[in-house]
């Protein structure tokens, strides 16, 4: 206990300063982590796997260099696991797949290895939706469920990332986004998810899903916890095709700055009129520009693009990628595919070279749009994140599509620009889930996306708020 | 006359997907999806809407820069 509150509850960077001062150590950590993991991952199934081993070698390093004046920055000694599709070299890494339970990789991804050369702890590989796409029933490992009611789903497809969050095991776990993949989970587990400009972070090691519309980022307890993250996780691999040639800012700099003078563009019309949609989602996004405007923001409706088209867009182009990777093992081993991740996969095999084509066009053109447009007047949109609060598990059919809104999330729009976009938490639905709005900013301006959700997460205050997992631990 | 195959079939069969049964039904959900949000993108387009910018030589090889 520190001041009150378990390690668990305390942001990186005051961590941090307690494992500089000697009052914690990062074994301590690891240890806490770890237990909280053993008491009560059992329920919310977000570990595939637990580096127990590993992340006791990686605290006692942590510790020995700290002693030594070797501080590896603000990542050293924190705890933080991985979406099972980041490689890891001698850790399996299984994509939740019965075509890769048997896959040790012999290197790391480059996010792994920037989070273990900035002195993190891996604590062990996350839950997904099978190779970040294909969720359901029918998988090597248990769905992950979610921990603020363990009856309903996760949001999709970083599931484990967003249930170990939201439980409060680990305060960091790397996602991959492809058309909401971060944000979605991060939404509806009650926590943050950034998903960076495309190219803003690496992607090599990461198992693909659509090479082009890939985005590797963080899902955190705080807005704050985030920017740490991608100080540590950003920056030009030239072993990545798509790694942008952009030089890093320190994304903590803006936090404190608030929103006085910021314009915010509403994208209201993206999501309001959507048949279907929660009118508590719509009340809590209202609630959000009210109260952004009251902390100083100019806050005026704009319209985008209509969503239909993104979302073609999206799914055209990730579905044809993602055909191209499976093409063979669709052919040779359909069977150890999952019934949801096999349907979509597949129906790739329907689209012609032509659509493909076209819905590079139009995406070129969205992306015109979209940043000379609205983001030309605004400093950041402002949307919904989700369409209403997570559903039940029992709502899924056994075969694709589910029905109505449950798994719908207004994100894929900023997949296909490759803007920057963050969830940040928005307060519960009256059965008691978690909402959340989503902030998008310019290409490459993440630190004013991130100021705007500090600034919103702090008038807002629900970051502190844990679900009530284990009747033993202690609950804020 | 011999019936038109389904579109759906003559897709999968060209490129080489034999659908196991049982895995069928969601398929062709997906399949028709994609058929409708495919329309959408029939629609003119500007001259610089082009895709090539999906092709840079200079970022793939980015060592031959002069």
């Amino acid at each position: 206990m520190n001041g009150g509150h378990e390690v668990h509850e305390l942001p990186i960077t005051e961590l941090g300063t307690l494992l500089r001062a000697g009052a914690v150590t990062a074994i301590d950590l690891a240890e806490h982590t770890l237990n909280r993991i053993h008491a009560i991952d059992g329920r919310i199934d977000s570990f595939i796997l637990v580096t127990a081993e590993r992340a006791m070698a990686d605290a006692s390093r942590a510790d020995a260099e700290l002693a030594a004046g070797v501080d590896r920055g603000p990542l050293h000694g924190i705890p933080y696991a991985l979406k099972d599709i980041y490689a890891t070299a001698g850790i399996r890494t299984t994509c939740n797949s019965r075509l890769l339970l048997d896959n040790i990789p012999a290197e790391d991804s480059e996010v792994q290895t920037r989070l273990a050369r900035g002195g993190g702890v891996l604590v062990g590989k996350l839950n997904t939706a099978e190779f970040a796409l294909g969720g359901g029933t029918d998988l090597p490992f248990p769905q992950a469920r979610n921990p603020w009611n363990t009856e309903h789903f996760t949001g999709t497809s970083s599931t484990g990332s967003g249930a170990a969050v939201g439980a409060g095991l680990v305060r960091l776990a790397m996602g991959s986004d492809t058309g909401g993949s971060i944000r979605s989970p991060a939404c509806h587990c009650g926590v943050v998810g950034l998903k960076p400009t495309y190219g803003l972070v690496s992607r090599r090691g990461v198992y693909p899903l659509s090479f082009s519309l890939d985005h590797c980022g963080p899902i955190t307890r705080s807005v704050a916890d985030a920017a740490v993250a991608m100080d540590v996780v950003a920056g030009h691999d030239p072993g990545d095709p798509s790694s942008a040639a952009h030089s890093v800012v320190d994304h903590t700099a803006d936090l404190a700055l608030g929103v006085e003078g910021v314009r915010i563009g509403y994208a209201r019309d993206l999501f309001a009129d959507t048949p279907g949609v929660s009118p508590e989602v719509v009340a809590s996004v209202d609630a959000a520009a009210h109260l952004l405007a009251g902390l100083g923001a100019v806050v005026e409706e704009v319209r985008l693009p209509d969503f239909d088209l993104f979302k073609a867009c999206g799914r055209i182009i990730m579905l044809a990628e993602a055909f191209a990777i499976h093409e063979d093992t669709l052919r040779s081993r359909p069977l150890d595919y999952g019934r949801y991740t096999y349907q979509r996969i597949a129906a790739g095999a329907t689209l012609s070279a032509a659509d493909l084509v076209q819905a590079q066009r139009l995406r070129r053109e969205l992306t015109v749009e979209l940043n000379n447009g609205p983001l030309a007047k605004y400093d950041v949109l402002l949307t919904t994140t989700g369409l209403a609060p997570a559903a039940r598990l029992d709502e899924f059919p056994r075969d694709w599509p589910p029905p109505g809104v449950s798994v719908a999330v207004q994100t894929a729009p900023f997949n296909v620009t490759g803007n920057p976009a963050l969830s940040v938490p928005s307060g519960f639905s009256a059965s008691g889930m978690p909402m959340g709005i989503q902030l998008v900013g310019r290409p490459f301006d993440e630190r004013t996306v991130l100021r705007v959700g500090a600034a919103f997460e702090s008038a807002v205050g629900v970051s502190h708020l844990y679900p009530r997992l284990d009747p033993a631990e202690h609950v804020t | 006359m011999v019936p038109a195959e389904d579109p759906f079939d003559h897709a999968m069969r060209k490129a080489g997907i034999d659908v196991p049964p049982d895995l069928r039904r969601g398929t062709v959900a997906v399949h028709r999806e994609l058929a409708a949000m495919a329309a959408l993108l029939r629609v003119p387009r500007h001259a610089d809407s082009e895709p090539a910018g999906q092709y840079r030589i200079d970022a793939i090889l980015p060592g031959h820069r002069r």
